[in-house]
């Protein structure tokens, strides 16, 4: 038997055959207790309420509760498919989707890449200072800022009509909508994307600019043979999480900056779901149908996207 | 001998000039807003686009802190940004520790909850599950549901993956247990990862609105972020919530920017000083995934 000083020094994989499922617990039996509340966590706040995905295939009654509403087996997915507001809502989400990583996934590399050019290092923490800002607001604050500038009655329009030129609905014309999205969408958080990029940039050996120079490579020449390679792998990476969180693509920020008028273009599924739970007929079983079925495709997208990053042969989350 | 000449750096300009233009772009904004929290009624209607204030008037200001429902959510978020703070950082951390140590199991562990990351019961079993929790019209019901976000739990994991273990053996050797090892050992020595990861934690707590509009329906229990949204979601609900006197005129895009501005405060002050803070577990995390 080892003796219990010995125990305590080296946490190690101490197990074998011959010791019981009760002595490997007792051996770890502190570390267990700190993992607990964690643990306990998840279960409560994440795995119980997967037992509600059962109200996927049940017309939920409050009355009757989960257990007590009737079964109507794949009734709810057949909605989904005869529902036209939810494919709407679908197709936005990826035409979003596309579009922000389209316009927005370039955007802070091609900054990043600017910033680097630039020398002065304090206009640099400025600048970053400021890019970097509004990341940490909240869209609630966001949007009131993009409202005021950008509603109907708003300082652009204003100034539009004083110029003589045509209101423009930026916020609720479904045509425009969805440009705004995306350009909202940069305005918040490429400053911290960008900042990224400006750490993979910073860990680039600076001998190899120095070489480069002396071998009379000018900037453009730089940034293409040496900053874009170094930096390569990280947008890599990015542009693949950012392929997995389509369906995922900010409901924060529409639910923020959506009306009525904007719907058809704006909608996506995550406010589709909300909106048909809380606010429209309250049918938990069908909008739990939907954000089932989201989640469906999610997983699918994340696990090729994860899938993707270890052929890369960086490190997945997994 | 001569000293070549350099040509005046023409692209240089170029890009100062682009990434100046942008940063004005994304200044705007806050500045136009500010600007409309301080000028008076008339100033704003006469003007469309303003670049100065020609008149100030903090009546706006004056208003919205009058305003018992501003104070509120001040008050409920203040609270909940520090009780959830607090509650992360313990439920993080300690999650993070043991998770970084070799119990049997752990690779159990780490799918299960990476698991949640990619697939969910969804929205109603959430919101069904909370309720009969009791965490209805409740502060824990704005506090307990966000115990631990993974992504923030993973930095920790690995920052404590560098810490060397004959700390820990030492200690053992002097019969100290895990938990005591933990508080006494290694979270002294974390302090920068924990003030950033807290930071961060704290700028959530703070944005936070989503719990609020889900599970509270007490309007005096509302947080800052969800009063602020309500009043600029529905300009005739915010009549309703506030009152007026006769000879007082409402005028609500600078009572909307008045608390944008001042739901804003806490961030811009704290910002600028705790950059560094926020930068560095970026680039952790970045590191990491």
């Amino acid at each position: 038997m080892q003796s219990s000083a010995s125990k305590s020094v080296k946490i190690e994989k101490k197990y074998n055959s011959h010791s019981s499922l009760y002595k490997i617990i007792m051996n770890y039996k502190s570390l267990y207790l700190i993992l607990l509340p964690g643990i306990l966590f998840f279960v409560i706040f994440n795995y119980l309420p997967m037992y509600g995905i059962t109200l996927a295939f049940k017309q939920y009654s409050s009355a009757k509760g989960i257990l007590g509403s009737p079964w109507v087996g794949l009734d709810k997915f057949k909605m989904i498919w005869e529902q036209h507001d939810f494919w709407k809502a679908f197709s936005n989400t990826i035409i979003i989707a596309f579009l922000k990583i389209f316009f927005g996934f370039p955007f802070p590399i091609i900054i990043a890449l600017l910033i680097n050019e630039v020398r002065f290092k304090k206009f640099n923490r400025i600048i970053q200072t400021i890019y970097t800002f509004p990341h940490f607001l909240s869209w609630v604050v966001i949007s009131g800022i993009v409202a005021s500038l950008l509603m109907n009655d708003g300082s652009v329009n204003n100034l539009l009509d004083v110029l003589g030129m045509e209101r423009v609905g930026f916020m609720s014309s479904p045509g425009i909508f969805r440009f705004l999205l995306v350009t909202t969408e940069i305005w918040k958080e490429s400053g911290w994307t960008c900042i990224m990029y400006l750490a993979a940039i910073a860990s680039i050996d600076p001998a190899l600019y120095e070489g480069a120079t002396i071998d009379g490579a000018n900037r453009w020449h730089k940034i293409l043979h040496i900053t874009w390679p170094g930096i390569r792998g990280l947008a890599a990476v990015l542009f693949i999480l950012a392929i997995g969180n389509i369906m995922n693509t900010g409901f924060d920020q529409v639910f923020n900056l959506y009306s009525p008028p904007v719907y058809s273009s704006g909608d996506i599924v995550d406010t589709y779901i909300y909106r048909t739970s809380f606010q429209l007929s309250g049918d938990f079983g069908y909008s739990t149908a939907v954000g089932l079925f989201k989640g469906a495709i999610n997983c699918t997208l994340l696990v090729t996207a994860n899938s993707i990053i270890k052929k890369f042969g960086n490190s997945s989350i997994l | 001998m001569s000293v070549l000449r350099k040509k005046f750096d023409w692209p240089l300009l170029v890009i100062v000039g682009c990434l100046s233009l942008w940063g004005l772009i994304i200044f705007y904004p806050f500045y136009n807003s500010f600007l409309v929290s301080i000028v008076p009624m008339e100033v704003y209607t006469k003007t469309p686009f303003l670049f100065y204030p020609p008149k100030l008037d903090f009546g706006s200001y004056k208003f919205v802190l009058g305003w018992d429902l501003l104070t509120s959510g001040l008050l409920v978020t203040t609270v909940v940004t520090i009780l959830g703070t607090i509650y992360n950082l313990i439920l993080t951390v300690m999650t993070a520790f043991a998770l970084s140590k070799p119990i049997p199991g752990r690779k159990f562990f780490n799918y299960m909850i990476i698991f949640t990351m990619y697939f969910s019961g969804g929205l109603i079993p959430f919101y069904l599950i909370v309720k009969n929790l009791g965490l209805k019209n409740n502060i824990m019901g704005m506090v307990a549901p966000t115990g631990i976000y993974i992504m923030y739990m993973l930095i920790m994991r690995s920052y404590f993956y560098t810490i060397p273990e004959e700390i820990e053996e030492s200690a053992k050797l002097d019969g100290a247990s895990m938990l005591r090892i933990l508080f006494s050992i290694i979270i002294p020595l974390s302090k920068p990862m924990l003030a950033t990861i807290g930071l961060y934690y704290a700028v959530d707590r703070w944005n936070e609105w989503w719990l609020g509009n889900l599970f509270v329906t007490k309007v005096n229990l509302m947080p800052l972020q969800l009063i602020i949204r309500n009043m600029l979601q529905d300009s005739r609900a915010m009549t309703q919530y506030i009152p007026t006197s006769n000879n007082i005129v409402i005028f609500p895009e600078g009572l909307k920017m008045a608390s944008i501005i001042i739901t804003m405060l806490p961030i811009v002050i704290v910002y600028p000083f705790l950059q560094k803070y926020f930068v560095k577990g970026l680039v952790l995390g970045s590191v990491k995934g």
